[in-house]
């Protein structure tokens, strides 16, 4: 457990040089079923893609649509008229620039502080983690909650509730646990304080891992949908993955089938439906690939070590 | 500085005083013109003739809250955009809010999450100023008894007597009144002047290709049985008159519209409890009718009639296989006046054939040759309002209704601004459009209208339902056939098969009675979808209800039974 | 080090605290935040217990005994949910778990570092996205007119249902899941399999072993410990998994094969019956049966010789 391991370490084995470096059959097998399974999860993002660019009429006519006969940016330039998509961007803008160092600074201060040794109520305290991971609530006491705090329909409603992952935090908890103690006992007999500890050194040696709960909690945000559903009413701070909803799932009239109908029932096309996928996923396509050699690190060192 | 505000408080005031005076002149002038309450008769004239007793201008209505001083209020509905400002967006908003002096914070709810948020909200004690319910009987009753939503004051109907006349409409509201024992909510009406048939129907109607039925002979009518319909699919498929090919879907429909063509058009109570002719309550579950409506959906699935994957369609886009994709030889779909023309143009402009040669609405009865539906009772959402609301709050928004209630305020909300984009004919009172969609390259509504802020949430009680059947907007051949078609299934039904609301029934609650609330549409369309004989797995369903049926049976014979 | 643990243990309670002030200053914000937005929500349990009346809040709302557990149990689609989601779940453990140490025992035999690098990247992008992004995409590729059933058309074969079959389901529900999360999940196995010792490599390669001897014999016990930490995450989430798959994927069809205990609850709480009493009492019971199975799982780790999820709720003896 002493062993220090927070040196980046490529995921493939290092020193791999085999004696046989020819190309084996066994290679080709693997390439062609590993670039299958690649390609399984390309094809529907690309036929996806595809559909954005097409009128509805193509979309129609063809059954496989990988590349587009007739380029149109019509669905697009619809969508963005829309408006929502936009709302809804920047809605989960706010919430990251908010959200995201709340989340940090919470789990990395508490994470920090559980995985220090033999501290009194140390038990007590993980199972108080624990136990929220079991039993929540409900949505009315919450709501209740954040009515008493005055912040529903504010940004701050979201911004708080979530403020932990508590498996984030045990994540994290473990992976500060593997530092080498007697690390801290030396800049402790040097006069640091917990706090310099954490900033001075924990901190420089557990980049992988920030990197990787940065990406966590960033994606969760993202993602959010539930709770700005409940507790935010304004159209103007509708999330992105609301907006979404709406474009994409939503207006089930039907299922009202005595409904009154008026004109502002919208119908959108599947290319323009498809093209809002497209555009909130734009993002965690760009900055994914920035980021992946930063969690592979992360999930290295840390979470899984048994 | 100083004396620059005052002056201006001064002027302010100086207008204001005048403005009240005004309204008072105008007000005496209307009581002694005009003595009689707005009429609550129907309207016999047809087109757009309005009803000569209500106010037609702006002259001889008064508002009961003082319009200068300006209000704030939040405002939930369906129906809306997300995002648009509806007190600026687009002249038609500015109007109402000007003229009305407000400024509405608008929560704008998605059709899959309306019920819900609002629940919660209201649940909460936290509901906004004003909003539209989709009232629930079992909800709505919890709301009143412990005091969540506002109680109307005993005056309101002098007070808003336009607003009390749409409210006597609705047939609803005066009996959950005198239920709750006081007013609560105030559904809005579908129709008022207009009202084509007691007991109400409801709007979906079969679309079918004409030119593909002549093509393989089949009988053009208004009116289908449910095995009428499958014949002609069956046709359809077999010959593929319109060479769609393997794209050709005989019947487009949804789930919850193939659920309502087979099963609610030959089973009157398959989503409820009733009363059946031995006095004895039933579950509709488990009659015969449904029964043979599920027979009928489950021949129509496995013989290809219907849309192989119709469980998958989202939202409304079975409609567009039809009007826009042109592969479908009939769809089962919304058909209310106000959204035929829409479909109508898509229908031309998609597949380039005239709509009105080319394709059929009919109605869809059961295979006894009646139609089948419960009343639709005339209404759709209610309006409720905080119990924290203000006064003044309430006031505004009770005279925005109010307003809106008179021709001259519907007309507006239906047509857009007056001698813009309508007008009165020579005669005074019939309407006459001045709105060329063609033209402007715009319809007047919707979100790429002209008008994006046109619907409800501008504040209405009547529907637009009621004024479409007038609208110079759309074709008058639209107009009639709908008009017709609404009509025409009240008379081709027995009092059995399109029975009228039993109100000790809908104002029943219990705690058994609320958690034997299912999705009917989802467990029919499951039943259908299942593999193996169709009568055996619906027994199996009535057998895995029975838990939680047969103690509302119970409740329901002992306490209702005759 | 011994020295100062010693003392410690022998000072008083009061003096520890004292002296551990700063780790209580490193934890406090989290503790404050946990007490505020997970804790006094917790209250909202009791309506298992009441029955619901907005109007006297949750605190005043009539105690009503075990009158709501009595429906639950009435309600036979509720009890089905239950072993649905469980065998849903089991299904998943058998089904899906092994694909991910397949394709990280598979992609590990790769020596070319860019391609490497480039399949992690594909197959880890889909687990970012949102169920509603991936169901889109999906459904829009597997439904009858899409994109699957066009190839299969296209090679003459009929089209499939793959959405709306209720035994095609749950295959989809295991494949899709794969197609999502596989890759992250990889990406655990391929950092557990850098962390085995490379000595034992290159002894197995002077002894002339095969690339599947090395990996039956060496590679998948390197990871054996990893596999079954995560098993046992698996295991102790058994009842949770899957709601916004489900939610996202299923169909009037298919509504019944996936009505696993969240939908039910979601449906209860949402749809049928407007009853926040009853859905508690729901959440009360999934939340009994989770904690069961997690100190059923934490017990088998314990057993089988491996850490128990949270291994530094121990003492840290070892350091």
């Amino acid at each position: 457990m002493a062993e220090i391991r927070f040196e980046a370490q490529p995921v493939q084995r290092p020193g791999k040089s085999k004696l046989n470096n020819r190309i084996e059959m066994l290679d080709v097998i693997l390439v062609v079923l590993l670039t299958g399974f690649a390609v399984a999860i390309i094809l529907p993002f690309l036929n996806v893609i595809a559909v954005t660019f097409v009128t509805q009429q193509e979309y129609m006519k063809s059954t496989i649509l990988l590349f587009p006969h007739s380029f149109t940016l019509e669905n697009y330039k619809s969508l963005f008229e829309d408006g929502r998509i936009w709302t809804g961007y920047r809605t989960t803008l706010l919430l990251l620039v908010l959200g995201l160092p709340l989340n940090m600074f919470l789990t990395t201060s508490m994470a920090y502080g559980l995985s220090r040794p033999n501290f009194p109520f140390k038990k007590f305290f993980i199972y108080f983690v624990v136990i929220t991971m079991l039993f929540s609530g409900g949505i009315i006491p919450m709501y209740l909650l954040m009515k008493e705090l005055s912040l529903i329909n504010t940004i701050w409603s979201i911004v708080l509730c979530y403020g932990i992952n508590s498996f984030y935090l045990i994540i994290m908890m473990n992976n500060f646990t593997t530092i080498p103690i007697s690390l801290m006992e030396s800049a402790k007999l040097d006069g640091a304080g917990e706090w310099r500890i954490l900033a001075k050194i924990i901190l420089p040696l557990s980049m992988p891992i920030i990197a990787t709960m940065t990406l966590f909690y960033a994606v969760d945000r993202w993602n959010e949908w539930f709770n700005a559903m409940i507790f935010i009413r304004k159209g103007d701070l509708t999330v992105l993955q609301l907006a979404l909803r709406s474009i994409v799932i939503d207006s089930q009239i039907s299922q009202q089938m005595n409904v009154s109908n008026v004109q502002t029932d919208k119908q959108f096309s599947e290319g323009m439906k498809m093209s809002a996928v497209i555009v909130s996923m734009l993002p965690i396509m760009c900055v994914f690939p920035l980021l992946q050699k930063h969690f592979v690190k992360g999930m290295l060192v840390g979470a899984i070590k048994a | 500085m100083s004396l620059s505000v005052n002056k201006l408080a001064k002027s302010v005031s100086l207008v204001l005083i005048t403005a009240m005076l005004m309204l008072v002149i105008a007000a005496c002038s209307n009581s002694n013109n005009e003595s009689a309450p707005p009429s609550t008769a129907p309207s016999s004239q047809s087109s757009a003739t309005p009803n000569p007793q209500s106010s037609e201008g702006d002259s001889d209505w008064k508002p009961q809250s003082d319009l200068s001083k300006k209000v704030k209020f939040s405002y939930a509905s369906v129906q809306g955009i997300e995002g648009f400002d509806y007190n600026k967006g687009d002249a038609l908003a500015q109007y109402f809010s000007d003229k009305f002096n407000y400024e509405m914070d608008v929560a704008s709810l998605n059709w899959d999450n309306w019920s819900e948020r609002l629940r919660i909200w209201i649940n909460s004690g936290d509901m906004p100023d004003v909003a539209v319910y989709n009232y629930n009987h079992a909800d709505a009753a919890a709301f009143v008894d412990q005091g969540m939503i506002k109680k109307f004051p005993d005056n309101w109907k002098t007070r808003w007597p336009n607003v009390a006349a749409v409210f006597d409409k609705t047939s609803i509201g005066p009996q959950m009144e005198h239920t709750f024992g006081g007013t609560y909510f105030i559904p809005r009406a579908r129709f008022m002047n207009n009202l084509p048939g007691d007991p109400l129907p409801n709007h979906p109607s079969l679309f079918l290709r004409k030119d593909w039925a002549e093509a393989v002979g089949f009988p053009i009518k208004t009116t289908y049985t449910t095995s009428e319909v499958m014949e002609f699919a069956q046709k359809v498929k077999d010959q593929d008159p319109g060479k769609a090919g393997n794209k050709l879907i005989p019947i487009a429909e949804n789930t919850t519209h193939a659920v309502d063509l087979f099963v609610a058009r030959n089973s009157t109570h398959f989503n409820r409890f009733y009363m059946d002719t031995d006095g004895k309550y039933k579950w509709g579950g488990a009659s015969e009718d449904t029964l043979k409506g599920l027979k009928l959906f489950s021949e129509a699935y496995r013989s290809g009639l219907l849309s192989q994957d119709f469980y998958t369609v989202k939202n409304e886009e079975h409609g567009s296989y039809f009007n826009v994709k042109g592969i479908a030889g009939a769809t089962f779909f919304q058909a209310p006046t106000s959204a035929l023309q829409q479909f109508y143009d898509d229908f031309q402009s998609n597949t380039g054939l005239d709509p009105y040669e080319n394709l059929q609405m009919a109605t869809v009865l059961g295979d006894d040759g009646n139609y089948h539906q419960y009343d639709l009772i005339n209404y759709w959402g209610a309006i409720i309002f905080s119990p924290n609301i203000k006064d003044d709050v309430f006031e505004r928004y009770m005279d925005i209704l109010d307003y809106n209630a008179t021709l001259a305020g519907n007309t507006i909300l239906n047509m857009g601004i007056k001698d813009v984009d309508w007008t009165y004919e020579s005669d005074g009172t019939t309407v006459k459009s001045l709105y060329d969609q063609a033209k402007e390259g715009k319809p007047l509504g919707g979100t790429s209208g002209k008008y994006p802020s046109m619907g409800y949430l501008l504040g209405s009680t009547i529907l637009f339902d009621d004024f479409a059947f007038d609208n110079p907007n759309s074709d008058k051949r639209l107009r009639d056939l709908s008009k017709q078609l609404y009509t025409e299934r009240t008379k081709v039904a027995t009092p059995e098969s399109f029975a009228k609301v039993n109100w000790d029934l809908f104002s029943f609650d219990s705690p058994n009675f609320r958690r034997a609330q299912m999705d009917y549409y989802t467990e029919y369309a499951n039943i259908v979808t299942q593999s193996g004989d169709i009568e055996t797995n619906w027994n199996n369903w009535v057998n895995s209800k029975k838990s939680i049926i047969q103690p509302v049976l119970d409740e329901l014979n002992s306490k209702l039974g005759s | 080090m011994e020295n100062t643990l010693l003392k410690k243990n022998n000072s008083s309670l009061i003096s520890r605290v004292l002296k551990s002030k700063e780790i209580y200053f490193l934890i406090l914000p989290g503790v404050i935040w946990y007490v505020i937005f997970a804790y006094v929500p917790m209250y909202g349990l009791s309506l298992a217990f009441k029955t619901y009346k907005a109007n006297l809040g949750i605190f005043g709302s009539p105690w009503v005994g075990f009158e709501n557990f009595t429906y639950v149990f009435r309600d036979p689609a509720f009890l089905e949910s239950v072993w649905r989601t469980l065998w849903i779940n089991l299904g998943r453990i058998l089904f899906q778990f092994p694909f991910p140490i397949l394709l990280a025992l598979l992609l590990n035999e790769i020596r070319m570092n860019r391609y490497k690098k480039a399949i992690q990247t594909v197959y880890t992008f889909p687990h970012f996205l949102s169920w509603i992004i991936v169901s889109s995409v999906l459904i829009n590729s597997l439904d009858m007119q899409g994109f699957v059933n066009g190839v299969i058309q296209l090679l003459g074969g009929d089209p499939v249902n793959f959405l709306g079959n209720t035994q095609i389901f749950r295959p989809l529900l295991y494949i899709t899941d794969n197609w999502k999360s596989a890759g992250w999940t990889m990406i655990i196995y391929l950092a557990a399999i850098t962390g085995i010792d490379t000595e034992q490599y290159e002894s197995a390669q002077l002894d002339g072993a095969t690339r599947f001897q090395i990996m039956r014999y060496i590679t998948l016990p390197g990871i054996q410990s990893t596999i079954v930490v995560m098993l046992i995450l698996t295991v102790g989430n058994l009842m949770n998994a899957g709601f916004d798959q489900i939610f996202n994927i299923s169909n009037a069809a298919t509504a019944k094969a996936g009505e696993i205990l969240d939908i039910y609850i979601y449906r209860i709480t949402f749809q049928s019956a407007a009853d926040f009493s009853f859905s508690s009492t729901v959440s009360l019971f999934r939340s009994v049966i989770n904690f069961a199975l997690l100190l059923f799982a934490d017990r088998v780790c314990k057993w089988m010789g491996a850490e128990g999820l949270f291994p530094s709720m121990k003492k840290k003896a070892r350091s």
